[in-house]
């Protein structure tokens, strides 16, 4: 048995009567790429926002690397190693893609004590500066460093996102939907760059997707989530035989047919 | 020449006072997104703080700056509890609630000075050397009135320093223009707006305690300067502290030359040069803040 990154126990979460999580409990190994997929409304979303703390869990309980989470603030989680991005991409959308990327490193650099105050009070520290040439390579978005975030396309202010929450050094990485709403090329693009991150910074992730195509190339374990409940986990081959999984997508949902 | 350099001074002395004021209620309006009536108490209470130490003393500049720097903080630190206590716990409604608590807020340091201090007029002597006047082209202008300029040039430049060209001032606009994306970054933004609030607290006692030598001492000054400051602040666009900085200096300038060419009805240039920038303006001469860089 290897290394478990996120242990989820019997997780509920209300929104008033609205039962979003129904006894949730799932495991990902250290170094594995997890796909949760599931009808919209099944509660994907919530699921991860209990994981990275901006809504919290009414029971169960959330352990990352052997300490419990459950009750944490969000911006511990991210300190600890919990890295996440939107559907709707989140950024600073009057910043150039650069300076995006200096506070975010700035950030990192300040909880990791790089910072040194009075020294780097007005300039930024040699880390930051040298860390955003390295992560702009890394995500590919090195010729639009001096762009301004708004005028930026859908795809590439998903890809700036990434590159922040690269910048947290995540050990854990939390992907809601990476290739919603991008192009046939974007997404190869998307999922290219997912598996060469993932093969280079060796670190776990879990994302949500509903394109079965890259759900497919990416999964090495699939789990698959239906109104609130658990209803399958596996690896992929399995995932597309288990009839429960048949049943919930061919019985209720005609466009996956990836299935069939 | 003569004529107008009298005017022109007090006009920017003016202008710097109400910005000592109005630098800390923008700022705090700028990340934070509240209007803080209680701002005003707290410069009075700097002020109060300031003579409190010095009394009728004539100190040496250096002493006299010293203690005020000293009731800054003191006052940021008291500013930092009220946060954590009180402010915080108005983030999340409507902005209405925020502004009657910081108004009652204004009311109980307005009582607690009356309190204190009495109702009487004081008076705190000016440092030494700068309470005499000095002559530039001609004209004796107040030596203290060129410290109070001197004082709001300082913090203008200091805090475009700080606000756009520091590291940690990236930081300050990225959890002003979206905080919850900048918790995404490992950033505890609720000390951020500890830290803000009781910073701008800092800038209001500072600035009270600059200006105590050149005002009268009373428990109503509270009032009267958050409602210039807010004039000041709404002018040169909510929360853009550049634009309150030009906004006090046109107000100001319009206000003592008003005074000279309509002495009828001293006072009433402000509020019409103001009413009439925001008719033609009405988000402020300078619509962007400090998110937007």
């Amino acid at each position: 048995m290897s290394d478990i990154v996120l242990e989820i126990r019997d997780i509920e979460k209300y929104y008033h009567q609205f039962k979003a999580l129904d006894g949730v409990s799932l495991c990902l190994e250290a170094g594995e790429i997890r796909v949760l997929i599931g009808p919209n409304g099944a509660g994907k979303t919530t699921l991860f926002s209990v994981i990275s703390g901006e809504n919290l869990a009414n029971e169960g309980a959330v352990v990352y690397r052997g300490r419990d989470i459950t009750r944490q603030v969000s911006w511990k989680r991210v300190q600890m190693g919990i890295g996440r991005c939107f559907q709707v991409a989140r950024v600073f959308p009057d910043m150039s893609v650069e300076e995006s990327l200096y506070v975010a490193l700035q950030a990192y650099a300040g909880w990791q004590k790089k910072v040194r105050v009075p020294r780097d009070f007005f300039r930024p520290p040699r880390y930051v500066l040298e860390k955003t040439g390295a992560i702009l390579d890394e995500i590919g978005l090195t010729d639009k460093r001096n762009i301004y975030v708004k005028t930026l396309s859908h795809g590439d202010k998903k890809r700036l996102e990434l590159a922040m929450a690269l910048a947290q050094e995540p050990d854990l990485l939390l992907l809601d939907e990476p290739t919603a709403g991008m192009s046939p090329e974007e997404t190869r693009d998307t999922v290219n760059l997912i598996k060469r991150l993932h093969s280079n910074r060796r670190f776990t992730v879990f994302l949500t997707e509903h394109d079965m195509d890259v759900v497919f190339s990416l999964a090495d374990n699939i789990s698959v989530l239906y109104y609130g409940r658990l209803v399958a986990s596996g690896k992929p081959e399995e995932i597309r035989k288990d009839p429960a999984v048949q049943e919930v997508y061919l019985g209720k949902e005609g466009d996956f047919d990836a299935f069939s | 020449m003569e004529t107008l350099f009298l005017p022109l001074v007090n006009g920017l002395t003016w202008a710097m006072m109400v910005f000592l004021v109005a630098s800390g209620l923008s700022l705090v309006f700028g990340v934070l997104k509240i209007l803080n009536f209680a701002h005003g108490g707290f410069f009075m209470l700097g002020v109060y703080l300031t003579y409190t130490f010095i009394r009728n003393h004539a100190l040496s500049p250096l002493k006299f700056f010293l203690i005020v720097f000293l009731c800054g903080i003191i006052l940021a630190i008291i500013g930092a509890i009220l946060e954590r206590l009180i402010i915080r716990r108005f983030y999340q409604l409507d902005e209405a609630y925020m502004l009657i608590a910081t108004y009652a807020l204004l009311l109980v340091i307005e009582g607690s000075v009356e309190g204190i201090w009495g109702l009487q007029f004081l008076a705190l002597p000016s440092p030494k050397g700068l309470g005499g006047g000095t002559e530039i082209f001609n004209t004796i202008i107040p030596s203290y009135s060129l410290v109070i300029i001197a004082a709001g040039v300082a913090v203008a430049v200091l805090l475009n320093l700080l606000i756009n060209r520091s590291p940690a001032g990236k930081i300050i606009r990225a959890a002003a223009g979206d905080p919850d994306m900048t918790s995404a970054l490992g950033i505890n933004v609720p000390i951020i707006y500890t830290m803000i609030f009781a910073f701008g607290i800092f800038l209001a006692a500072i600035g009270g305690g600059i200006g105590a030598p050149n005002q009268a001492i009373t428990p109503t000054m509270a009032s009267s300067f958050i409602i210039q400051a807010f004039g000041v602040v709404v002018v040169g666009g909510l929360g853009n502290i550049g634009g309150a900085f030009l906004a006090a200096i046109i107000l100001g300038l319009v206000d003592s030359f008003g005074t000279i060419y309509l002495p009828q009805i001293p006072g009433i240039a402000f509020y019409a040069a103001m009413a009439l920038i925001l008719l033609v303006k009405p988000h402020g001469l300078f619509e962007s803040s400090i998110s937007t860089k």
